[in-house]
């Protein structure tokens, strides 16, 4: 019935409308969204107090999982930035190249896609815009580069908040997600190399560059997928920037050969400044593959039953083990061991100036409350929707309209939510149960779905709002949001455009293949 | 609003709305108590809350 598709839809359009129309952050639109979602699940969809009680306690772990994540990711970021680690990186590839193109991609593309690895959050774009412009780029080109630069490392990025977010909201494990959507967004490391070097100079760039982006893409989609389908999905952009800058270092080295001679790098203060990802990257794999140590963290773990509701329309969701969060062995324990031994390094080396301690806690404080109930309200409103039966219905309204184009629409309803949320982690809460539950009506491979859903939203939120507005204000052109959304829009149109098809063809394949095997 | 007030009532909507999710999960074992609304309510007041100090 096309009223009640409308009613389910109406929160999600809510939040859209909030974020766009009237520029309000997450922190207002969430919350807005789930009062809405809350009213029409009671109102229209028979939810009563017992389902939305399961739905609200079930979301506590559900964003748990991922709160945990982001904001022992900020926390990292602020104790390398206030040790000024990440300005000794910014110089060492200042002083690298001095080919705009090869700038571009170093800076751009490998160094905004790490960044995105170990922060996230906008950091891609405000920490290498002034790079940018202080290289000579227009202010302009500083936050549109590196906006397009990072969009393939989002979803693996922030040590894997968003992929993490997709785990959370749909069940389905990592290790079964993770080969589709690393393989569709190595794809999108190609389109973005691609779009920076257009972007950069036009076709006569990306003909002069082609060899170093084939080679760095190459490179950086290899390691993100291989470390992903391994399971270490939380080290897969981070991994593929490092891999990335050390391949981009070479070939950039090996190019100014021919060129002008480029500055020396001080390596001691070099190792100093990378010395807490490379912690990072360690106290992984030893948690990750080392038994004994992974078994002892494994102990503690925050887990609940639930029971089964039922609304008065008869929508359905059995008793269930909510999420199971590890929480000393989970991947947000990890980067808070980090950023302790990091700080205990830096402060030892003398890094850090007097109140460093306080300046870092507050930071990360000031940064992450507002985004963190944001997320939580998201959260509780996507499983109130689900508990109630509205993403059902949203689902079979989908499914029935758009039919069997429904892989090509996945990525765009996933860039979608990314762009009016602001992050592919609030897109994927949002949208992704909608996803698979139209997946499993029509018939098509769910992870490959959810794949899309994700990939779409990391190239999406690129050119949200919320994250322009960050990297614009970086860059000196607040006010000038407009000009740089105009710009991102239509290489951001082409890589969502690209992935459809990619999507469209592997889902294809996956049909003729089970076909052929039933 | 001065800025650590603002940040103090963002801090004191979202701890609220995870404490009293919480006790929902706790509440659960007893099945819907007069408690379970109650929880409900504190939850909305208290996202209200972080809509206005946002």
């Amino acid at each position: 019935m096309l009223l009640d598709w409308l009613l389910a839809l109406f929160p999600i359009l809510l939040i859209l409308l909030l974020m766009i129309r009237f520029r309000w952050g997450a922190a207002k639109a969430g919350p807005a969204g789930w009062f809405a979602a809350l009213c029409i699940a009671v109102v229209r969809f028979g939810a009563g107090l017992e389902v939305l009680a399961v739905a609200q306690a079930k979301s506590l772990f559900f964003s748990l999982d991922v709160l945990m994540i982001t904001w022992a990711a900020f926390l990292l970021f602020r104790v390398v930035d206030e040790g000024g680690a990440i300005q000794v990186l910014k110089e060492a590839l200042f002083r690298l190249t001095t080919d705009p193109g090869m700038q571009a991609l170093l800076i751009a593309w490998a160094f905004a896609s790490f960044l995105q690895g170990v922060g996230g959050y906008g950091v891609p774009v405000a920490v290498t815009a002034p790079i940018m412009i202080g290289l000579g780029f227009s202010p302009v080109s500083a936050v549109v580069l590196p906006s397009l630069g990072h969009g393939w490392s989002v979803t693996f990025g922030s040590l894997a908040a968003s992929f993490q977010a997709l785990i959370a909201a749909t069940g389905i494990p990592g290790g079964t997600l993770a080969r589709p959507a690393g393989l569709l967004l190595g794809f999108a490391c190609f389109g973005c190399g691609l779009a920076v070097a257009h972007a950069t100079g036009g076709w006569k760039a990306v003909r002069r560059l082609l060899p170093m982006i084939l080679l760095l893409g190459g490179v950086m989609a290899i390691v993100q997928l291989a470390l992903a389908v391994s399971g270490f999905w939380n080290l897969g952009a981070t991994g593929a920037g490092i891999a990335g800058l050390a391949v981009g270092v070479v070939l950039a080295r090996y190019a100014q050969r021919k060129g002008a001679r480029a500055q020396a790098v001080d390596g001691k203060q070099l190792l100093i400044a990378v010395a807490g990802y490379a912690m990072l990257v360690l106290l992984t794999l030893v948690v990750q593959l080392a038994g004994p140590v992974k078994a002892a963290l494994s102990r503690l773990v925050l887990q609940a039953p639930f029971p089964e509701v039922r609304t008065a329309l008869g929508y359905f969701t059995a008793a269930e083990v909510g999420r199971k969060i590890p929480l000393l062995s989970h991947a947000g324990a990890i980067l808070a061991y980090t950023s302790l031994l990091t700080f205990v390094l830096y402060r030892r080396v003398g890094l850090y100036t007097p109140g460093a301690a306080r300046r870092i806690l507050a930071g990360t404080t000031r940064r992450m409350l507002p985004s963190s109930l944001g997320i939580a309200s998201m959260v509780a409103m996507a499983l109130v929707m689900s508990h109630a039966g509205m993403t059902d219905v949203l689902a079979r309204g989908l499914a029935a309209s758009v039919g069997r184009a429904f892989p090509v629409v996945s990525p765009w309803i996933g860039a979608l939510g990314a762009f009016m949320t602001g992050s592919n982690t609030n897109s994927n809460v949002v949208f992704a149960l909608l996803q698979s539950r139209t997946a499993e009506l029509l018939g098509y491979p769910v992870a490959l779905i959810l794949a899309a859903q994700t990939a779409g939203a990391a190239i999406g939120s690129v050119v949200a709002p919320t994250k322009v507005v960050v990297g614009a204000s970086t860059a000196g052109k607040g006010g000038e949001e407009g000009g740089i959304v105009g710009r991102l829009l239509g290489y951001v149109g082409l890589l969502i455009l690209a992935i459809s098809l990619v999507v469209w063809v592997m889902a294809l394949l996956s049909g003729s293949s089970s076909a052929g095997g039933s | 609003m001065r800025a650590e007030t603002k940040a103090g009532l963002q801090a004191l909507s979202f701890v609220t709305v995870m404490a009293a999710s919480a006790g929902l999960w706790f509440s659960l074992s007893a099945g819907v108590a007069p408690w379970t609304l109650v929880l409900m309510i504190l939850i909305a007041l208290a996202m209200a809350i972080g809509v206005w100090a946002s």
